[in-house]
């Protein structure tokens, strides 16, 4: 960031850096290695959890045949 | 923090302690004029409780290659069983929440998990309850039984599912469900008014807590 100091208007301008060196740094979406550094993925396959569940009722209706009965 | 041991390989019976997963309990089923309806309940996880040497002893009958040679040792089926008993397993959050059943249509009594009610259901110390905290490299959710709920299934039945089976709670830790679980059915409920209760009410319905 830049600030004018409190010399007159015009005559020179000091620069004071309030954050150090953030003005030199390059913006961040020209060298983005976070891909690159991003965790390699996991190989070990998921396994279900059970039990999250809730019991569930189910109705089923059919025709049976004569011979059946 | 885990407070069970299991086996996670598939025996090639059925064993006290196995652990299923979407298991069928049967309502009922009726038929008129010719429309057959079936109602069932499906629970997600469910453990056996039958005891594990009459699991044992059934299980010559199950193998069609020692038939023959049982029949000729024993020519009964005196130690086959006609089913197994089972109770279901219920997600512990959703039990501490009392919404374990609500696809069912009940509504249960939530019980408060940081306080004396769910603290001590946590330690198996309420007899109705039974808590189930797996270890990390078991894919169960913490779970408890609630010995007010079983059914039985029958043997041939969880042998055609053997594809769901999860893990088996351990030697020890099996026979202490089992243990609680017929203690909570033996109980006794004495009324509190002594002998002057209603003769006609049935055991157990005096039980206060539980």
């Amino acid at each position: 960031m830049l600030e004018r100091s409190g010399t007159p208007a015009g005559e020179y301008l000091e620069v004071s850096r309030t954050t150090a060196g953030t003005e030199d740094r390059p913006p961040l979406n020209k060298t983005d290695f976070s891909a690159e550094r991003a965790a390699p993925t996991e190989t070990k396959p998921m396994t279900p959890l059970y039990g999250n569940g809730k019991p569930r009722r189910v109705k089923i209706r059919g025709n049976i045949s004569s011979e059946q009965r | 923090m885990s407070n069970v041991k299991v086996d996670q390989g598939c025996a090639d019976r059925i064993s006290q302690g196995d652990i299923f997963r979407d298991v069928e309990c049967i309502e009922s089923v009726s038929e008129e004029s010719g429309i057959l309806e079936v109602n069932k309940i499906i629970f997600p996880l469910i453990i056996v409780l039958t005891q594990d040497c009459d699991l044992q002893q059934d299980s010559p009958y199950r193998k069609p290659s020692v038939i023959g040679q049982e029949q000729k040792q024993d020519r009964t089926q005196d130690k086959q069983l006609v089913s197994v008993l089972v109770a279901p397993l219920y997600n512990a959050e959703q039990v501490f929440l009392g919404e374990h059943l609500s696809e069912l249509g009940f509504k249960m009594e939530p019980i408060t998990k940081n306080k004396t009610p769910g603290k001590t259901l946590m330690q198996n110390e309420r007899p109705r309850y039974h808590y189930f905290d797996f270890p990390q490299d078991v894919p169960v959710v913490p779970s408890i039984v609630d010995f007010k709920h079983y059914f039985s299934v029958s043997v041939s039945y969880l042998l055609e599912i053997r594809s769901r089976f999860v893990c088996r709670v351990s030697e020890l830790f099996r026979e202490d469900l089992s243990c609680r679980f017929a203690g909570y059915l033996a109980r006794i409920g004495l009324p509190e008014n002594g002998a002057h209760a209603a003769p006609h009410v049935p055991v157990g319905t005096y039980e206060s807590e539980n």
